[in-house]
């Protein structure tokens, strides 16, 4: 086995576990009330959050914009992530995952239970993995 | 690239694949009603547990101890463990988790879901991961 394909072999393996790492750091920030002055730094700049459910917002500024709405909307989440399936192609790579928890909705304080599912584009920008293009679908909502 | 450098980077993933698993054993024994016979395995002997909700144990004895504690407070649980993000550096590690799932409280057989978060620390000893430090922080309770 010649040195480059072991190379290659190694920096895909280093390349799915930084976008799992990736995925769950966008879930503490999330988690973190939604926080708008940290989520822009998991996506590129011209990166996309989208959702049938939820809304659309491109670039920093209206992704930060997104999550101060957010921040409104629910007092509680936690974004329990899993089942990842991530293909890695040079700098993109795609992955899909499921996610399942809590949300509260600050309105009427009402408690719920979320299940959806990710299917995302990364981009690897000197030689860190961002958000290319999140797109979220609601798959089940229900009363806590 | 010389072999030392990719040794390295395959010994990182290594790492990182054996805390994860460590962390999956911890939980099997938390399911295994929080056996006290077994826990101490997975810990430094001078390993600490930790919660502001459930207390604090040092060293494998009191962390016996507390199991057996836990043993009496739960008839069941499933710790599914989630958005792993962990660094290592040499033989030191850190761990950031979710966990969700459910317990049954042994008074009042009441059934809860519980959302938490883990903070830890690992040491690796003769080649092998175990807890220096687990934090525990519990997020959400809801009845089932």
């Amino acid at each position: 086995m010649e040195m480059s394909e072991l190379e290659k072999r190694i920096t895909r393996l280093e390349d799915i576990e930084a976008i799992k790492q990736l995925k769950a750091r966008y879930c503490h920030i999330c988690d973190d009330t939604h926080n708008p002055e940290t989520i822009a730094s998991v996506f590129a700049e011209d990166g996309i959050w989208e959702s049938d459910d939820f809304g659309k917002a491109q670039g920093h500024r209206d992704i930060r914009a997104l999550f101060s709405s957010f921040r409104e909307l629910f007092t509680f989440s936690q974004h329990n992530i899993s089942n990842p399936v991530i293909q890695v192609k040079d700098t993109h790579a795609t992955g899909i995952w499921y996610i399942m928890g809590p949300w509260t909705i600050a309105e009427n304080n009402k408690e719920i239970w979320m299940a959806a599912r990710y299917d995302d584009d990364y981009v690897k920008i000197n030689g860190e993995w961002k958000y290319q293009h999140l797109r979220v679908d609601l798959r089940m909502k229900i009363d806590r | 690239m010389d072999m030392t450098e990719l040794q390295q980077r395959i010994t990182r993933l290594e790492d990182i694949e054996a805390i994860k698993q460590l962390k999956a054993r911890y939980s099997h024994i938390c399911d295994d009603l929080h056996n006290p016979d077994t826990i101490a395995s997975v810990f430094a002997e001078d390993g600490i547990w930790e919660s502001e909700d459930f207390g604090k144990a040092v060293g494998h004895q009191e962390i016996r101890d507390l199991f057996k504690g836990f043993r009496d407070m739960f008839t069941f649980s499933q710790h599914n463990m989630m958005n792993p993000v962990i660094e290592v550096n040499g033989n030191r590690a850190t761990g950031i988790w979710y966990i969700m799932g459910p317990w049954t409280l042994k008074t009042g057989n009441k059934e809860t879901w519980m959302a938490l978060r883990y903070d830890d620390d690992y040491v690796k000893t003769n080649g092998e991961w175990k807890y220096q430090h687990l934090r525990v922080v519990l997020r959400m309770t809801a009845d089932r």
